[in-house]
């Protein structure tokens, strides 16, 4: 049980770095980005091309992978929503949109890295046994916990010390009270997608360092970051946070009763019955 | 010379206009009451002053500057804080993060203006690190004019501050407008309660399907046998 509980805190903090790009995305720019997942994937396979591709080390394709990420995505925005928001669309039609993205990215990658399973390195990890716990763990799994914590920590700090951070959350809470107190919200915009991406393409690599590369993972990652997502209260970094480490709990938890492969329809439970139960989130007070 | 002068002005929503041809003058340092029913579009009117909705016609000027279809940050920037009537508040900030960002436009250190606001409002000291969405809809209220307050606006634009709360409330929010008017704001405040609005501003407009109807002294108006009848409930 507890070996299945430090598994779910290592999914779960992986899950947050995608969670908390997504939550910024929704709360600011008020649309479900489908296309996050596969953003996560695109940093994932561009940590690669940077590894296998120019034999670059980890430390190194890390973090190009993020920034060149992060750029990539504001470049979407530029070209593919911007347009979009500019002409007043809709929620739906914004939604569909990014659906569409989502699908062209995949494509993309599916194109460029084949579409078989991928990983950085052969090296087999071998486990230890941490004393009292009786918990058996590898290196790379404490490294990829550590990493995630460390950037989780660092948002942290950003949104809660920066003037920017504030802004940041200030948008997400009320984007025409932003626009009113002089915020420049398009800024603000535009440093949430370079934040939201960069942290989308770490947890893509993290995740492709503790399980593989597949084209697909971005699509898999999509209901389980949604569904922390809106656990943790749509537009709030913190809350995301929190629904990524009950989320990533949850489904690790669920295979001691259920069968591994319905791992996943677990994260689909929970959101079913979070908006059933209390469609505001767990954190979330706020009313619209 | 008038501080801000809206100058027959048209706007709407989509095609359909809310208000036909508005004027309203505002001089330096005057409290200045719109009241009227329900629909004449006196948030309409706050919410374009603002910048949030563009005039298809009229002219819109402040401080001798044209700035009619101006972005709301660029009026901001100019010197007029607008206080919407709802979600005026940041809630998943903490007090003083609203305060932040109210001066977020300003680059100097902005803690003696955040003591000097939380002087005026000596309840939101005690809460300064509560979010904003847990307090009590008064203290909101506070939060909101405390946040407009933190850029040393010329001119504060109030949408209905006493909206929804309790009676004894409303004279201590009216009390609070007026000290911050004596110290040289000049202010719009778009109001529910008529009366207590115009007894306590300089000057009033009673705007009424997207009309001006009336344009006196705040007294002159409540004297108004017509008025009264018309929207002050009788009498």
């Amino acid at each position: 049980m507890l070996q299945l509980a430090v598994y779910g805190v290592i999914s779960g903090s992986i899950l947050a770095l995608g969670a908390i790009g997504l939550t910024l995305v929704y709360g600011i720019l008020n649309f479900a980005n489908f296309a996050h997942g596969d953003l996560m994937a695109l940093g994932a396979y561009l940590a690669l091309f940077f590894k296998v591709g120019l034999g670059l080390p980890m430390w190194l394709a890390f973090p190009l992978s993020m920034l060149s990420t992060a750029f990539i995505a504001v470049g979407l925005d530029r070209v593919w929503f911007r347009p979009l928001r500019q002409r007043g669309a809709g929620v739906v039609l914004l939604a569909i949109s990014s659906l569409a993205l989502a699908l062209i990215l995949r494509n993309i990658i599916r194109m460029l890295w084949s579409p078989q399973a991928r990983y950085y390195s052969r090296t087999i990890h071998f486990p230890f046994t941490v004393p009292l716990l009786q918990v058996r763990i590898n290196w790379q799994q404490v490294l990829i916990f550590g990493v995630a914590l460390g950037l989780v920590i660092l948002v942290t700090l950003f949104l809660q010390r920066t003037k920017l951070g504030k802004a940041m959350r200030a948008t997400a809470d009320n984007f025409q009270l932003a626009l009113v107190s002089g915020i420049d919200t398009e800024r603000v915009v535009l440093w949430t997608w370079l934040l939201g991406a960069a942290l989308a393409a770490a947890g893509g690599i993290l995740l492709g360092m503790s399980v593989r590369l597949q084209p697909i993972m971005g699509w898999d990652l999509l209901l389980p970051i949604f569904a922390a997502t809106i656990l943790g209260s749509i537009g709030s970094p913190y809350g995301a946070m929190a629904g990524a480490l009950i989320i990533g709990l949850a489904e690790e938890l669920s295979t001691q009763f259920i069968p591994t492969e319905y791992k996943g329809a677990v994260s689909l439970l929970l959101l079913v019955v979070v908006l059933l139960v209390r469609p505001q989130g767990l954190f979330g007070g706020r009313r619209r | 010379m008038a501080l801000l002068e809206v100058q027959e002005v048209t706007v709407g929503y989509g095609e359909l206009p809310i208000l036909h041809g508005v004027s309203l003058r505002v001089d330096p340092g005057e409290l200045v009451a719109i009241v009227g029913p329900n629909g004449a579009g006196k948030s309409t009117l706050m919410k374009t002053i603002a910048g949030l909705l563009r005039p298809q016609e009229g002219r819109i000027c402040f401080a001798g500057q044209d700035i009619t279809g101006w972005r709301p940050d660029r009026i901001v920037r100019a010197g007029i804080c607008y206080v919407p009537q709802t979600e005026n508040v940041f809630p998943s900030l903490t007090v003083d993060e609203n305060l932040d960002m109210g001066a977020f436009i300003r680059q100097d250190d902005i803690r003696p203006k955040k003591e000097a606001v939380y002087a005026l409002f000596p309840d939101l000291r005690a809460k300064r690190k509560a979010r904003a969405g847990s307090l009590s809809g008064g203290q909101r209220q506070m939060v909101a004019m405390a946040r407009a307050l933190m850029l040393d606006p010329q001119l504060l634009l109030l949408d209905e501050p006493t909206a929804g709360l309790a009676p004894r409330l409303v004279g201590a929010i009216f009390d609070k407008i007026e000290e911050i008017n004596r110290s040289g704001v000049a202010m719009v405040i778009v109001e529910q309660n008529a009366r207590q609005a115009l007894q306590r501003a300089h000057r009033g407009y009673v705007l009424a399907m997207g009309q001006n109807r009336y344009e006196d002294t705040g007294k002159a108006l409540l004297e108004n046998p017509e008025i009264r009848e018309l929207f002050l409930g009788g009498r």
